[in-house]
């Protein structure tokens, strides 16, 4: 049977940070996760590192961990963290007095906040609107859900770290109350299995309640639905904030080559309810056309959904109320030895989170080693050499984000393949600048079962045409070097489309809607993915 | 910057009709594609300080605008990409001198006997490797200097008065090369009934210096035209030229480049027209003179992809059809291949000639000895290209009307 | 002002038919054109009907008319008049020596790209899914850098559907195409217009030579050229000795450009006056007659003034209905009444690949036999304006595989009807 000391359930931002956590202080760990990395709420938000302003006023505590964890993930995750700065922009309908109440908040935790001149901030941002009263600027980032992840992960394997992807946690097995392995289903061919285990972590965030139910215990999150929208144009170089109480629809972000805005709140019965509702994203443009006047001049590629973990005691807080901070438990006081549960919390403190819940583990382990993961750099910076070589090979504009993307190893097994055969330089997905190589080097990954799990490690497909093409491409190019076994091409292929698609249905208007239009034309209309099957008797 | 300039790089649904259309991506591929290079490069600009390597092969043909069902303006938004990477690199003295016509054609007809010397000049240079060595093609004629300025024959050019004026804006072709052009464009005006001004501020539209990436200089121009033509438009007259070149970068690629940053571009635009634009509106109201004498000739008409991008048809094939004995086809086949200065750099020229080549055989398999059209480039470019005699259309209405 | 017969808006497969019927019947057509149509995006193929009602049934027009609501297009025009359309269509397609083949009784199966099979209308020749049932071998060609297509997905899929009885063997052509290293990605195009040149295409057949047996199926991405002549096919058919198909393929299309030429040289042909570059924006109208169309040009208007006219504007594609809001359609143009022909309030249906048609594909305008727009009464307006091709409302050309067969059987009509009215004067 399979084995390893500790168990980590979920590979969201929480979970893979406590398997990087464990792994440098020499724990045998592994992570189970039921679909993809960041299936769930870490790729389905804004992608915002707060700088903590957000909370300054309401919950400085929140705040100021906020702004500590801020400039440690700006360290340690170079590759994965935009330092874009931020603003935070009063405008006519917010509240001035809030406005001095948030200035000296800032003060007291610490965090810069500087204001400037509405006039210049325009010159800045020339979409930002004029109506702009005060402008604060804020050390605010972004951050890269997806990156992030694979880095952490990344950074875990090298000190023994393990991950098994589209690997569900159905039951969790205790002898006289003391944890001693899990059951697991392959999602693919539904398999059953155990593997040992001494201890068990549920870091599955809004499923943890689903999780600690597979050891018949109860932990009460309430998933909470935030919808976001992503627009196909940087907007915006910076974060932009409203200043004003925390609430809905207040936060641009610009990631790569789009912008996000966000978000909603909404409790739901299943954090598996993503299906984003046009109703959200008119709600969400109207509070954000306050901010950016032309904002419905801009094309939405696709609205998405992610549910927060929104952990309480009592059964009946729901929404923003419900506590942002997090939560360890340890069910040892339930009656169970081996299994702890961490709830709550948000991205911006994830490391904080799986360093405060690691040093629990490591203490139960008799492990005294310290937590290194604020010191050591997540990947190491991509050597100038390296870089220099990929500018030979790679296609213009396309270096810098593939680099940050794969970290120095899988560069250079990138430039190695193109430089072995040119033809590999092609671009598999010419709208976010994807190359073959790279789509060929993610799908080798044991990791990679589905076209959608390459493209969140490459950004295939999550540009202007949203699988137009690439779609077609990299189902070829993945078909061409059986990179991925027995599959079903045909019905991949839909699959990913209609993973694309989701996010597309809610905002059927203006260029998105021909974008589908062409969507539909090549794909049912020219090359009929869906009719009905030739056979003889046609 | 404004809506337009964000938003319209933001309607490319990847649909590859640019693609398709591009005749340097049907000539090389070594460039990478309007498509890519245009509308999907500029989404991802922000990541690094990197040029296209193949940007340079872009001609400003105007052919994907044509093509695109979304209003992108992609070869607009490639002279923008290109003027910002001299923003940060030096340009060559070929780039000097291939930008800046105007400066050197007043250079030249200052000295006496100016434009003798320097055709001569070239044509000698041209076999001692000298024109080569310089980064221009030589294996086709460069064009010569006219020994007299259009402007300056103009001076002693008698017209008949009249309330009806038009202001002639020729440009440098037809100012320094080809004057006579612009005389029977005169004539052609005369005898409809108007009186044509000549506005002597005008300067170069800018076309040379966008495509070699001299962006503020050519704003500089733009800034000086535009107050120029406002003045003639608030007196009431229209603006024509006879250069297909000039009429598309008077009329839009202004805006499309100098939005918001130069006044009065929208309003004068609705005032200025191609020449036969013009003839042809008159046509249309049944104002046209069309006592047109009889010109028993056979001709194949071009039309210049700048013309095609106005969105006006072609009107000089209109007008010819109206001359009795005149039998005229348009030739149908694609770009010439030179798109004003582009042909003529060195490096430019073979696939200048292979991207006409398609025009150059239909030509030739019509066996005409003349053909027409209206953009001074592509009548060197044809010439070069097919051995045939090469004119404006508005010389044969000219022709025309004298019998 | 002087006025044209005929003015067409717009110039993809419906407007160039409308424009060349008319023209072939003495009018004087005007053409007015933004973009090039979706030529690039089709496959140069007339579908006319393959899934009236369910995906996994089909069905040609000739069988399903009863099974498409009334609403559809076809249903308006009738049997007759899509029957007479595909006969003018194939008469064109001869007279330009570029013949196509198929008829509303049998559809035609052809290969994709991916392997499957898509049921067609009309077709040329080298289309041709009927090789590959009767094949023992079947041999797939790959072009090295080629990167829009991948031989080994389409044997991995063809193999499903026509078994392992067959051998398969995927070979590769080296166009040598050096110069596409650092710069552009090998398309279809690029092949195709490679094997447009005497020198690409022998040399091609000179590689397939050493590759391939005699009496076997070839399949090849879609490249036997971008011109509207079977050179290509007939050369590489005679000297590998075999039957030769292409695939139908994600854009830009070369079987579309072919018949994106075939048409427009056919329009030039019978003097159809094509304006490029020419977005209609506004129409004047006068007591329910339209006079005359505005076009935005560059710099400033231009209008036409017509007798008749056609609005052959596309769909989302062109801009010809504008999608502002969630069912907020407006038509530019004329400003016509839009119907949503469902009775469901979904705009989208949760699934892209849907059991049902997609209610936003099924909104457009509605018309009477005549192709007149209607309002929202059934009652006609605008005498002289006819509406054809994709922003007719009723129908859903991917769910169904109809798109070319709606716009060649509306265009069509259009020019039987204005000769008509002509007649009825």
């Amino acid at each position: 049977m399979e084995k390893a000391t500790v168990i980590v359930i979920g590979g969201g931002a929480t979970g893979v940070g406590i398997l990087r956590d464990l792994a440098m202080r020499g724990v045998d760990a592994l992570l189970l996760e039921m679909r993809d990395l960041v299936h769930g709420t870490s790729s389905r938000y804004h992608g915002l590192l707060h700088s903590g302003a957000r909370y300054a006023v309401k919950d400085s505590d929140a705040g100021r961990e906020c702004i500590e964890e801020n400039m440690v993930l700006r360290k340690i995750g170079r590759h994965c963290v935009e330092a874009t700065e931020g603003f935070f922009v009063r405008l006519p309908e917010d509240d001035p007095a809030y406005e001095r109440e948030w200035v000296q908040a800032c003060k007291t935790i610490n965090l810069p906040a500087i204001q400037i001149d509405p006039a210049e901030a325009w010159h800045l941002e020339p979409n930002l609107t004029h109506r702009a009263q005060s402008v604060y600027r804020v050390p605010d980032a972004a951050i890269d859900g997806f990156r992030m992840a694979w880095q952490n992960v990344d950074s875990a394997k090298k000190y023994g770290g393990r991950v098994k992807t589209y690997t569900e946690v159905v039951r969790i097995n205790s002898v006289n109350g003391q944890v001693i392995s899990v059951t697991v289903r392959d999602f693919f061919t539904k398999q059953k299995y155990d593997i040992e285990c001494e201890f068990v972590v549920n870091a599955a965030g809004p499923w943890a309640g689903k999780v600690a139910g597979c050891a018949d215990l109860m932990v009460n999150v309430q998933p909470d639905r935030g919808t976001l929208i992503a627009f196909n144009h940087r907007l915006t170089n910076r974060v932009i904030n409203r200043l004003h109480k925390s609430s809905d629809g207040d936060i641009f972000v610009p990631h790569g080559s789009i912008t996000i805005l966000g978000t909603t709140s909404a409790a739901v019965q299943s954090p598996d309810d993503t299906q984003p509702l046009t109703s959200e994203v008119e709600y969400l443009l109207r509070i954000g056309e306050l901010t950016f006047e032309n904002l419905r001049n801009f094309r939405i590629l696709r609205a998405f959904c992610g549910a927060r973990p929104l952990y309480s005691a009592d059964p009946n807080a729901k929404g923003r109320g419900a506590s942002r901070g997090f939560i360890v438990l340890d069910h040892e006081y339930d009656g169970l030895k081996g299994f702890v549960s961490i709830c709550g919390g948000k991205f911006t403190t994830y490391r904080m989170m799986a360093e405060q819940l690691t040093d629990l583990v490591c203490k139960k382990l008799h492990n005294e080693k310290t937590c290194r993961t604020a010191i050591e750099p997540l990947v190491e910076d991509i050597s100038p050499q390296v870089l220099a070589k990929a500018r030979q090979y790679f296609p213009n504009f396309g270096v810098n984000l593939a680099a940050s993307r794969l970290g120095e190893d899988r560069l250079k097994e990138v430039i190695d393949r193109m430089a072995e055969n040119p033809v590999k330089s092609e671009l598999v997905c010419e709208c976010e600048n994807v190359t073959m190589a790279e789509v060929e080097v993610a799908a080798e990954a044991s990791t990679s079962y589905t076209l959608g799990d390459i493209r969140r490690k490459t950004r295939m497909g999550m540009g202007t045409c949203q699988g137009a093409f690439c779609t077609f491409r990299g189902m070829g190019m993945v078909a061409q070097s059986d990179l991925i076994k027995d599959q079903d091409t045909v019905q991949e292929m839909k699959d990913f489309l209609q993973a694309r698609y989701k996010g597309i249905s809610p905002v059927l208007w203006g260029s998105t809607i021909r974008e589908v239009e062409l969507m539909r034309g090549i794909y049912d209309g020219v090359l009929n993915l869906d009719g009905e099957i030739f056979d003889e008797k046609n | 910057m404004s809506d337009q300039k964000i938003n319209l790089p933001d309607c490319c649904i990847a649909c590859t009709a640019c693609i398709t259309a591009c005749p340097v991506t049907a000539a090389t591929q070594e460039f990478r594609g309007p498509k890519l290079v245009g509308p999907a490069q500029s989404r991802l600009q922000f990541a690094e300080n990197d040029t296209e390597a193949s940007l340079d092969y872009c001609s400003n043909c105007k052919n994907c605008e044509i093509a695109c069902p979304s209003g992108v303006p992609i070869s607009t938004l490639n002279m923008l990409a290109r003027a910002k990477y001299y923003e940060t690199h030096s340009h060559s003295q070929r780039d000097e001198m291939m930008g800046h016509p105007e400066k050197l054609a007043k250079l030249i007809t200052k000295l006496p006997f100016g434009a003798f010397f320097a055709n001569t000049g070239m044509e000698i240079g041209r076999p001692m490797g000298i024109i080569k060595a310089m980064g221009m093609a030589d294996q086709r004629p460069l064009p010569k200097y006219a020994s007299e300025t259009f402007i300056s024959m103009f001076k002693n050019k008698k017209q008949p008065a009249s309330d009806k004026k038009i202001v002639f804006f020729p440009g440098c072709v037809i100012n320094y090369n080809e004057p006579q052009v612009g005389l029977d464009f005169v004539d052609v005006m005369n005898k409809n009934g108007y009186q044509v001004l000549v506005e002597e501020g005008f300067v170069c539209c800018g076309s040379p210096l966008l495509t070699t990436g001299y962006l503020a200089e050519a704003k500089e121009n733009a800034q000086k035209n535009t107050s120029l033509i406002k003045k003639w438009v608030d007196k009431g007259y229209p603006v024509l030229t006879v250069c297909t070149s000039c009429s598309l970068m008077l009329k839009q690629e202004y805006q499309e480049l100098f939005e918001d940053e130069i006044p009065h571009m929208e309003k004068n635009a609705k005032h200025i027209f191609d020449a036969a634009e013009f003839l042809e509106f008159l046509y249309q109201k049944g104002e046209l003179n069309e006592n047109f004498g009889e010109v028993n000739h056979t001709f194949i008409y071009h039309a210049p992809c700048h013309l095609r991008a106005q969105g006006i048809g072609l009107p000089a094939l209109e007008l010819l059809s109206l001359v009795p004995g005149v039998e005229v086809t348009d030739a149908g086949a694609g770009c010439c291949g030179i798109s004003g200065n582009y042909g003529y750099k060195v490096e430019n020229y073979d696939r200048s000639m292979k991207i006409g080549k398609n025009l150059f055989d239909t030509i030739k398999a019509s066996k005409v000895e003349t053909v027409l059209t209206d953009c001074g480039t592509c009548r060197a470019q044809i010439a070069h290209g097919t051995n045939t005699e090469t004119m404006h259309p508005i010389s044969i209405l000219a022709k025309s009307y004298k019998k | 002002m002087k006025k044209t017969d005929m003015i067409v808006i717009g110039g993809g497969v419906s407007g160039m038919i409308s424009a060349i019927a008319a023209a072939k019947r003495g009018k004087k057509v005007t053409l007015l054109r933004y973009g090039l149509g979706a030529f690039e995006i089709g496959g140069g193929l007339i579908d006319i009907m393959a899934h009236p009602q369910d995906k996994k049934v089909c069905s040609t027009i000739k069988h399903s008319m009863d099974k498409i609501g009334e609403e559809h297009p076809y249903r308006k025009l009738g049997l007759p008049a899509i029957e007479e359309a595909v006969q003018f269509f194939l008469e064109l397609s001869k007279e330009e020596n570029f013949a196509y083949e198929g008829s509303t009784e049998k559809l035609h199966w052809v290969p994709t790209a991916v392997g499957t099979m898509k049921p067609t209308g009309l077709h040329t020749k080298t289309f041709n899914g009927q090789i590959l049932k009767d094949a023992d071998t079947i041999y797939l060609v790959d072009f090295k850098g080629l990167k829009d297509y991948y031989a080994k997905l389409t044997e991995k899929n063809l193999r499903k559907i026509f078994g392992e009885d067959k051998a398969y063997k995927v070979v590769t052509v080296d166009p040598h195409m050096e110069e596409a290293v650092g710069g552009r990605d090998i398309m279809i195009m690029d092949i195709a217009r490679w094997l447009d040149t005497p020198e690409g295409l022998a040399e091609c057949s000179k590689q397939l030579k050493h590759l391939v047996k005699a009496n076997a199926a070839i399949v090849f991405p879609q490249v036997l050229g971008t011109k509207p002549d079977y050179t290509v096919y007939e050369t590489l058919k005679a000297e590998l000795q075999c039957e030769l198909t292409e695939t139908l393929s994600i854009p830009p299309s070369a079987a579309g450009m072919r018949l994106s030429e075939m048409l427009h040289n056919c329009a030039r042909k019978y003097g159809v006056k094509i304006i490029e570059n020419a977005k209609v924006i506004d129409s004047i109208v006068e007591d329910d007659v339209c006079e005359a169309v505005v076009v935005s040009g560059v710099g400033k208007e231009h209008t036409y003034y017509g007798e008749q006219f056609v609005l052959a504007t596309g769909g989302f594609y062109g801009s010809g209905l504008d999608v502002l809001g969630v069912k907020k359609i407006n038509e530019p143009i004329f400003d016509l009444p839009i119907n949503f022909a469902t009775n469901t309030e979904k705009w989208g249906n949760l699934e892209l690949f849907s059991e049902e048609k997609q209610p936003f594909a099924m909104a457009g305008i509605q018309v009477d036999s005549k192709m007149h727009p209607l309002n929202h009464k059934g009652e006609q307006i605008l005498k002289n304006v006819f509406v054809v091709g994709r922003n007719l409302s009723g129908y859903d050309f991917a769910f169904e595989k109809s798109g070319n067969g709606v716009a060649l059987a509306s265009a069509h009509q259009v020019a039987t009807a204005v000769v008509g009215v002509e007649q009825n004067v």
